[in-house]
């Protein structure tokens, strides 16, 4: 066969033979989109959208080297994750990037993924002789689409040069949720090999008084022109006003900047970010009260922007039903409503008119208004309404007051209200609604595990309704569980995540007979995971058993594709140790653990950026091993060299590497203290009790437990017996309000403390804190007798 | 008439179960009689404040443990014969409590419960 092609962009598919199957795929196609520039604000809040550019760009050099390394890097196709809190400039930095990089790159934020046509020809801007950078904003709200267009480039590749693809995000976690499900190992699309490094780049934050200052004076001169019979605010530099933490965010300064013009700069610098916001939104309400008086405007405004703004047809369609669910009128009607506020609120696209920006500014209008309706505006865009409330309990949740003390009066727990609300209305019909909220709740908050868990067993109660579930479905339920598992052991219903991780196992050991190639390394991540949940049972062998299937699963794939599997085999192996030594097999552990630092030091070798974090893990646990076998000088080098690895890591990166500083620095005192260098021992715990200090004042949903348990560390190597009686006694206290919450998550780490602080009351025959322990002792009781009753019935 | 302490024990432990969240101050004083919130102080004051009994409670809360609750039977157990006095003023208490405490004839099996919505399973 000899066929003759004219034309471009053509795909030619030559068969021949019987029973072959052809799959005929698009080539990835994206919209591009940049914003115009030159525009000028037309109030005072458009001086904070990054899209107006109305300040000069802000010092981001260690970020712009990043970048630069990685568009000069050789690869063909590459993709970069940049994440950073909400109002740290992400957009603006690459609005920058363009302006830098446009006289020779493509450059544009990828506004959809569902172009068929190619992707040189998504834009007319762009030529395919040039190399591309797209921007990804809000990486995680398109996480489906962006694995399917990863996947593509991944097995097609481009006509172009290059191709960038930058992913910006608040949170991203090689580990878990939407992160991770872009990273694909399969042996013909791997998209995990299109990334620069699998670890997320954190956006510096802005560290230097003069960058703050410059950021805020540039603020107030871009809004002066709308206070022209008000004093200009006085120089908040001069006056010492801009070390404070909170202001390294360049949003949060340019919101106290615009407060300044009405209550001057002492105030609004000490404010917190949520309060500035709301401070915000009720001079937008303000705003909008100057064009009607209706509540319709306000309310209509809250529901668009939990939708992430409306095109104009939908707008309408909202104006209309909002008016006949409220049953009130607006003067002029519906139509007049939505042409109302889209002139109010014209918004960065054509397709997002009625949306208040920015984020922070909207979620706070959102809950200060609290509109009437969530469902209703669920049932518009599902994921668009989850996806704001998601982030709005990320910027306003702060059960603790950890942000200070909330003068707003806005109520940031409404979020978690809503979510829960729409949660137990969904129905059958409602599974990607539910998905959108498990999928967009963080991992990393114990506060919000018990709705997550809530959320989890609802979709898994849908999907065990359907009989014969899809193949694809199946797959959803294994992972759903599988994540279920993990949300229910942060809980501490050791029991039932148990349960939730075994029927993973079951359902793709099914999976992985059928379609090895698919399915055989999800079922080895579901295995591993269900020996941790054994082990925390104590069901030692059946720990042992699991984890030795994954190991032996993971080597062979690691056989094939040692790139993409050497990494788990080396986890699996840490984990394989630990249990190994659970059963006293001690040499053998030793050896499991030996094996996995051999991987993750070449690893290492070849990709530090990428692997160090794992290797200072490997060698805490070779430590341990080798602790457990009396080898203590050899435990304390392995110890020491993973502090001094972190040490580092969390030099360049405070908020990823010093909680696992801490932990080293704990395991290394016990080290030294059983190597007779009590002093040294002393010093390396207290300054991981000071690290755990300082994290959790900041976020005590995260880190409080590690505090208590710092604390238990740095009391266990005091050579002092009342020192360390005041410790422990400090562990407890630290530790009781967060157990008395949610008991079995932190049950086991409190019976330990109460046991040695017991044991050391009775070394120095002093009384027990009997009020304290009658706080936790009767919780405890409580629990024991919840497991045995569960026992029994099992 | 010697004491059994083991059905002291287990009468004991199942009578303070329910009312635990007294013990930790969140429920009302009115939700117990007299002689109940007397039992629950003594029970408190001469054991559960105790470190053993602190110790037994803690291991046998550990699912990775024991988590055993004879070992906390025993060890109330243990307690009440170390010290008749806190025996005898608990078996007054629970008599005037209205637990139950004689059993005669062999191969019993009992339950002592109070308060609201428990559930006993005997088989």
């Amino acid at each position: 066969m000899s066929p003759t092609v004219a034309g471009s962009g053509n795909i030619l598919v030559q068969v021949c033979g019987d029973a072959n199957s052809v799959t005929v795929c698009q080539r990835p196609g994206v919209h591009l989109w940049r914003p115009p520039r030159g525009r000028k604000p037309s109030h005072e809040r458009e001086v904070l959208l990054s899209h107006f550019e109305a300040i000069p760009f802000a010092a981001r050099e260690t970020d712009l080297k990043l970048i630069g390394e990685w568009l000069s890097s050789d690869r063909q196709t590459s993709a970069l994750c940049i994440v950073g809190a909400g109002g740290t400039g992400k957009t603006r930095l690459a609005l920058e990037l363009f302006h830098r990089y446009e006289a020779d790159w493509s450059c544009g934020f990828i506004t959809g993924f569902r172009d068929p046509s190619a992707l040189a020809a998504s834009t007319p801007a762009m030529d395919r002789n040039r190399p591309l950078l797209a921007v990804v904003d809000y990486a995680a709200s398109h996480a489906e689409d962006l694995r399917k267009f990863l996947e593509d480039l991944a097995q097609y590749g481009t006509r172009i040069p290059k191709v960038r693809i930058l992913l910006l995000e608040r949170f991203a976690d090689p580990q878990s949720g939407w992160y991770q499900r872009l990273f694909n190992y399969s042996q013909t699309a791997p998209t995990a090999d299109l990334f620069f490094q699998p670890e997320p780049h954190l956006l510096t934050p802005l560290t230097s008084d003069l960058d703050r200052r410059s950021i805020f004076n540039h603020t107030l001169d871009a809004s002066a022109v709308f206070h022209p019979n008000s004093t200009r605010p006085q120089d908040a530099f001069d006056l010492g006003l801009l070390d404070k933490p909170h202001l390294a965010d360049p949003l949060v300064l340019m919101m106290a900047a615009l407060a300044a013009w009405e209550t001057g700069v002492y105030g609004v610098l000490s404010l917190s970010r949520p309060d500035l916001a709301v401070r915000m939104a009720r001079r937008e309400r303000t705003r909008l009260a100057k064009r009607s008086n209706s509540i319709l405007l306000p309310h209509l405004a809250a529901h668009s922007t939990l939708s992430g703004g409306f095109n104009k047809a939908a707008l309408r369609t909202a104006a209309r039903e909002e008016c006949e669910s409220l049953e009130t009128t607006y003067p002029d009607g519906p139509g007049a409503l939505a042409r109302d506020l889209a002139d109010m609120l014209p918004g960065p696209t054509p397709e997002s008119s009625g949306v208040i920006l920015p984020d922070i500014i909207g979620e706070a209008f959102v809950l200060d208004v609290k509109p009437e309706g969530i469902d209703r505006a669920a049932h518009r865009d599902a994921d668009a309404v989850i996806r704001t409330l998601t982030r709005t309990l990320q910027d306003f949740y702060d059960p603790h007051e950890v942000r200070g003390k909330n003068q707003s009066g806005v109520d940031g727990s409404t979020s978690v209200q809503w979510l829960r609300q729409l949660a137990s209305q969904a129905h059958a019909g409602d599974v990607e609604l539910l998905f959108g909220i498990a999928n967009n709740l963080p991992e990393s908050s114990v506060e919000l595990a018990p709705l997550a868990a809530e959320v989890h067993s609802r979709l898994l109660d849908i999907l065990s309704s359907v009989p014969g579930l899809a193949e694809s479905r199946r797959a959803q339920q294994a992972a759903l569980l599988n994540n279920y598992g993990n949300r229910l052991g942060a809980l501490g219903d050791r029991k039932a995540a148990k349960e939730a991780t075994g029927e993973s196992v079951a359902i793709r050991r099914k999976l992985a007979i059928a379609r090895p190639d698919l399915y055989l390394a999800d079922l080895a991540g579901s295995l591993t995971n269900y020996g941790n949940r054994l082990r925390d049972l104590g069901e030692r062998e059946a720990a042992k058993e699991a984890a030795g299937e994954a190991v032996v699963i993971y080597r062979k794939l690691a056989e094939a594709r040692p790139d993409a599997f050497l990494p788990n085999l080396a986890k699996v192996l840490n984990n394989y140790g630990n249990m190994l030594s659970d059963l006293g097999e001690q040499e053998v552990a030793k050896e499991a653990a030996g094996e996995a630092l051999v991987i993750r030091r070449k690893l290492a070798e070849a990709r530090p950026e990428a692997f160090l974090p794992d290797l200072a893990r490997s060698l805490n646990n070779y430590g341990n091993r080798l602790s457990d076998l009396g080898q203590r000088e050899a435990a304390k080098e392995a110890a020491s060299e993973a502090v001094v690895i972190r040490r580092k890591l969390a030099a360049a990166r405070p908020d990823a590497f010093l909680p696992n500083l801490a932990t080293s620095l704990n395991n290394y005192g016990g080290m030294l203290a059983a190597c007779g260098e009590r002093e040294a021992a002393k010093e390396a715990a207290g300054e991981a009790v000071a690290i755990y200090r300082k994290l959790a004042a900041a976020r005590p949903d995260a880190f409080v437990h590690g505090l208590a348990a710092s604390l238990a560390a740095f009391a266990m190597v005091t050579d002092d017996p009342r020192e360390s009686g005041a410790l422990f006694h400090e562990a407890l206290r630290t530790l009781v309000p967060i157990f008395l919450r949610l008991p079995k998550a932190h049950a086991h780490l409190i019976g330990r403390i109460v046991a040695d602080y017991i044991e050391v009351c009775e070394d120095l025959g002093s009384p027990l804190d009997v009020d304290l322990l009658m706080l936790i002792l009767p919780v405890l009781a409580q629990l024991q007798n919840n497991n045995s009753q569960g026992n029994t019935e099992g | 008439m010697t004491t059994d302490y083991m059905l002291l024990a287990s009468t004991l432990f199942n009578f303070l179960l329910p009312h635990l969240n007294y013990v930790r101050g969140k429920v009302a004083d009115s939700a117990l009689s007299e002689s109940g919130k007397a039992l629950v102080g003594l029970l408190k004051d001469k054991w559960l404040g105790k470190s053993e009994a602190a110790k037994a409670v803690v291991a046998a809360a550990d699912p990775a443990d024991s988590n055993d609750r004879d070992a906390i039977l025993a060890q109330l157990k243990k307690a009440l014969k170390a010290d008749p006095e806190f025996a005898k003023e608990a078996e007054k208490l629970a008599t005037n409590a209205g637990l139950q405490l004689s059993i005669t004839g062999d191969n019993n099996k009992t339950a002592v419960v109070q308060g609201t919505g428990n559930t006993v399973s005997i088989s």
